[in-house]
């Protein structure tokens, strides 16, 4: 791998990320310095996304009104517990606390923020999406900010501002009260007005809310949060640019390179673990288990149906997974029970699972509509003595995932190179393999998440782009060739610390 | 109006060149006073056959000069003022565009919507009203609300108008601020499937669209709703209608329009029962409904991306255009009110005021005792050439004072 190394990596000591992180908001000024692993990379950019489109899908309903988004964002993030660190940033009032926990906070939003630049630099489009959402989110986070938050911002900003006197507002006071949108004549009356370069504001001088004159914008007290907006929005300009023209160092890096590009692929907005399509029954399961099913839920199905059981853990993860595949809940009650009942009386069933199948509908307890493990939940679960849930790459026996590949048909060239990654502790890439393998075609997306897998999996199979719906035979001897190329040579492959250096961001 | 343009075009490009174009002048504009700013100027020539040559740099309005009449372009387009020479462009990864002037370019042909009396590229007196009412309002905000002085106004050689805001601060503008200016300026937005393409939501009217409305209000009747006879066809009724989103105003326009022939009793009708139902119904949604209507009929349509990128080409001043003939002239913005497109000199035109001039001098004296005038004083194209040198000298002054003021503060410190 090419990119630039470091040898310091940041050290999660409390005292020295509050010099770093004095303030719950922050301008991103100065890329993070130090190494983190491949896991957390990959982490905080998907949360970082998931928080980034709701906030996008708060600001475009437009009956929400404005002083409610911030309440609705919170609620929305509070039904994801992987996102609870985002209710801390949300709700932070500027420089209240510095336990640990608002320090991890505060460092996962300066690293995911970065992240999210590497992602989407590389379009004026991705560009234009990924500042208009940052900025939303900053506003939502600068209306928590309290006085003394917001002083200490201004302070750790270096912005000094000073109002105009009470005779120049006099002087220009008409056109204060016509111009100035959104606030009552009395607030104009009196309130601070401050004199800036209309440069400073462009947000608020574009949509004409403020009274401009000789280049000078004129904004009252409470709209100085435009002045940061503007500046974000600059920083946030220049340092894309920068940053594309500093990817092709990253790109050499193949994982990072599909990790990055499956970001902004996605990034419309729509949640790729929910199905998007038609609710697929459950007698479907079956065949598409053979056909789309990564192998962890492979691995998993038919355990199910070996052994009519899986333990908790594999009940989640599978259960969800069927969920976002497009399983309605009712059909999922049916699957259970069925299977299950095979070894179970059904009024155990009903008393001891049937509620954890609402609740993950969200159709008990909480409420909350949990969303499908991404690989990295997987890869990182524990996996007991017959539990057969994790990632299956990591989790099995090398023989035995040999042998199971051989038996779903995979030529030993494929095995080897797929083993090959899985020995090195590469699973994802692994599992891109395996795609690759069986589909005779790469996935379109890297592989981050296995309802992301089935997905691709589908339309690959259904729109027969890549040439196997059509036939396989017929392409036989070009997917041969394809499959005998030898893979980019993983020098360092045991590696797995990617590089947030300077050098490279 | 033809399309095939000027034939003989070419045989005439050498003439103007060589003895019109003015150089000097020119190079003292694009300079700024630092040979260096000229060098790193993109131009572009459009040549004989549609042959496009982009990147091009001169050192000096020597080179430049040479190149002109050694190329004749039909047309030259200023870029950017880049980081490094144009010409040099390819050796280096980092080329990027660093000044710009911050342009604007209005053209009637995004009138087509609102004007009857020509469509497409003609233009006549009655539709060129809406360019003076554009150079107006964009001359007065650029002025009064952001503070730029130095406004070279010029005609496109066609059917609309350039601005070129030429104040240092201008120049240096990023394309982020360069886009919130044009956004501000720009009122009218929305496509073919959006009716009302203006809304003021709320009480308040920005003093820039008051003033903006200082300027239309007085014209309006006259010239849109008579002479364009916005309202005296069932088109121009159906293209208004839309535009009152209340359903029972916009019901009781309609039955109204039925009782009315003439566009401006229908607009009288209108305005009436506007004003009553404005003042009983107290309906927010017609808080500025008169005011939304005469904005989208009258004020200036932007193309706000030729505003908003740094690298965006502008026609430059004083080229010809190649299908009217016609000179792309500067003008005084206080005396739009009183410039004709129609009679803007054709380079036809120029090179028989020059020859007429020149017979007329030999006929008096001898050859050799023939005054030195310069050409273009010889020819209508006269006058804008002296409104262009008012701009220059107002942009050397301002300089000069930047200058001395640099100093000054030198001196303090
Ligand atoms: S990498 Fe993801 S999809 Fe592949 S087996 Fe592991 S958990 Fe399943
Ligand atoms: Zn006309």
């Amino acid at each position: 791998m090419d990119y630039v190394k470091r040898i310091s990596r940041i050290k999660p000591e409390v005292s020295s990320l509050k010099e770093t992180y004095p303030h719950d908001l922050q301008l991103y000024c100065t890329p993070p310095s130090g190494d983190i692993s491949l896991a957390e990379f990959q982490e905080l950019a998907l949360e970082r996304l998931k928080v980034l489109r709701i906030v996008e899908s708060v600001y475009v309903q437009t009956d929400i009104e404005s002083d409610k988004r911030l309440s609705t964002v919170l609620s929305e993030l509070r039904d994801d517990n992987s996102l609870s660190y985002y209710v801390k940033l949300l709700q932070g009032t500027g420089c209240g606390t510095h336990s640990e926990s608002d320090l991890k906070a505060r460092r996962k939003d300066h690293i995911s923020h970065f992240i999210l630049q590497l992602a989407y630099c590389s379009s004026d489009e991705l560009k234009k999406w990924f500042i208009s959402r940052e900025i939303e989110l900053f506003k939502l986070r600068y209306s928590s900010l309290n006085s003394e938050g917001l002083q200490q911002f201004l302070k750790i900003s270096s912005m000094n501002f000073v109002p105009i006197s009470q005779n120049e507002k006099e002087v220009i006071k008409e056109y204060l009260t016509q111009s100035t949108v959104g606030y009552t004549d009395t607030y104009i009356e009196v309130h601070d007005f401050y004199k800036v370069s209309f440069c400073k504001v462009t947000d608020l001088v574009r949509n004409r809310r403020v009274y401009v004159h000789s280049g000078f914008a004129y904004i009252p007290d409470k709209e100085l949060i435009s002045v940061f907006v503007t500046v974000l929005r600059m920083q946030l300009a220049s340092a894309l640019a920068y940053t594309k023209r500093g990817m092709p160092i990253l790109n050499t890096d193949d994982r990072l390179f599909t990790l990055l590009n499956s970001l902004h692929n996605t990034y419309t907005g729509d949640d790729f673990t929910i199905s998007d399509g038609a609710a697929v029954p459950i007698e479907s399961l079956d065949a598409l288990s053979k056909s789309s099913y990564p192998l962890c839920m492979r691995f998993m199905h038919d355990a199910l149906r070996a052994k009519h059981h899986l333990k908790h853990e594999g009940r989640q993860q599978y259960g969800l997974f069927i969920k976002g595949i497009g399983v309605l809940y009712e059909d999922a009650v049916r699957f259970w029970r069925e299977e299950f009942c095979k070894k179970m009386e059904p009024e155990k069933f009903e008393k001891n699972h049937l509620y954890n199948i609402k609740h993950n509908y969200g159709k008990a307890g909480k409420r909350t509509n949990y969303t499908p493990y991404g690989c990295l939940k997987i890869i990182q679960s524990n996996v007991g003595p017959e539990q057969i849930h994790g990632c299956a790459f990591k989790e099995t026996d090398i023989k035995i995932l040999k042998q199971k590949m051989l038996s779903y048909g995979l030529n030993s060239t494929a095995i080897n190179n797929i083993a090959g990654y899985v020995e090195s502790g590469h699973y994802q890439i692994a599992c891109g393999k395996y795609f690759e393998a069986v589909h005779k075609c790469p996935p379109p997306h890297a592989v981050i998440h296995p309802n992301v897998y089935f997905r691709d999996s589908q339309s690959v199979l259904t729109n027969g782009n890549s040439s196997i719906g059509t036939g396989q035979s017929m392409n036989g001897e070009k997917n041969e060739g394809k499959q005998t190329k030898p893979d980019p040579v993983m020098d360092d492959a045991d590696d797995m610390d990617i590089v947030l250096s300077t050098a490279v961001l | 109006m033809s399309t095939e343009g000027i034939e003989n075009l070419i045989d005439l490009l050498p003439l103007y060149y060589q003895r019109l174009f003015p150089f000097h002048d020119y190079y003292r504009w694009l300079s700024y006073g630092d040979p260096s700013v000229f060098s790193r100027r993109e131009f572009s020539f459009t040549v004989r056959d549609d042959v496009y040559i982009r990147y091009r740099s001169f050192v000096n309005q020597d080179e430049l000069q040479l190149e002109c009449r050694r190329l004749l372009p039909f047309k030259i387009d200023i870029g950017a003022i880049y980081n490094i020479c144009p010409k040099d462009e390819k050796k280096f990864s980092s080329f990027l565009p660093v000044e710009r002037e911050l342009v604007f370019d209005i053209d009637m042909t995004d009138y087509d919507d609102v004007r009857s009396c020509c469509s497409g590229a003609d233009i006549c007196t009655k539709c060129w009203k809406y360019m003076v009412i554009a150079c107006q309002i964009l001359d007065s905000a650029l002025r009064e609300d952001f503070g730029f002085e130095h406004l070279l106004w010029v005609f496109s050689g066609r059917r609309g108008i350039h601005c070129w805001v030429c104040d240092k601060s201008a120049r240096e503008l990023n394309s982020m601020t360069r886009g919130c200016v044009a956004e501000y300026l720009q009122l009218i937005t929305g496509g073919e499937l959006k009716a009302k393409k203006v809304n003021f939501p709320g009480p308040k009217l920005h003093h820039s669209v008051r003033r903006a409305l200082n300027i239309i209000e007085p014209l309006f009747v006259s010239m849109c709703v008579e002479e364009q006879n916005m309202l005296g066809t069932e088109e121009g009724v159906a293209k208004f209608l839309p535009l009152i989103l209340d359903d029972s105003l916009r019901s009781q326009v309609k039955d109204l329009f039925k009782k009315h022939t003439s566009s401006v009793e229908r607009w009288e009708a209108f305005t009436a029962c506007y004003q009553v139902e404005k003042q009983t119904g107290k309906k927010w949604r017609l808080n500025h409904l008169l005011e939304e209507i005469m904005i989208q009929y009258a004020y200036p349509r932007l193309d706000i991306n030729v505003t908003k990128g740094m690298n965006h080409l502008l026609k430059s001043p004083f080229c010809i255009h190649p299908k009217s003939g016609k000179v792309s002239v500067p003008f005084s913005p206080k005396a739009i009110g009183k410039f004709n497109p129609l009679t803007v000199p054709t380079i036809n035109l120029l090179i028989e005021e020059i020859n007429a001039f020149d017979a007329k001098e030999d006929s008096i004296q001898e050859s050799n005792t023939r005054r030195k005038i310069k050409d273009y004083k010889k020819t209508s194209l006269n006058k804008s050439v002296h409104v262009f040198q008012e701009f220059l000298r107002n942009l050397e002054d301002a300089s000069k004072g930047q200058k001395i003021l640099q100093s000054d503060m030198l001196m303090e410190f």
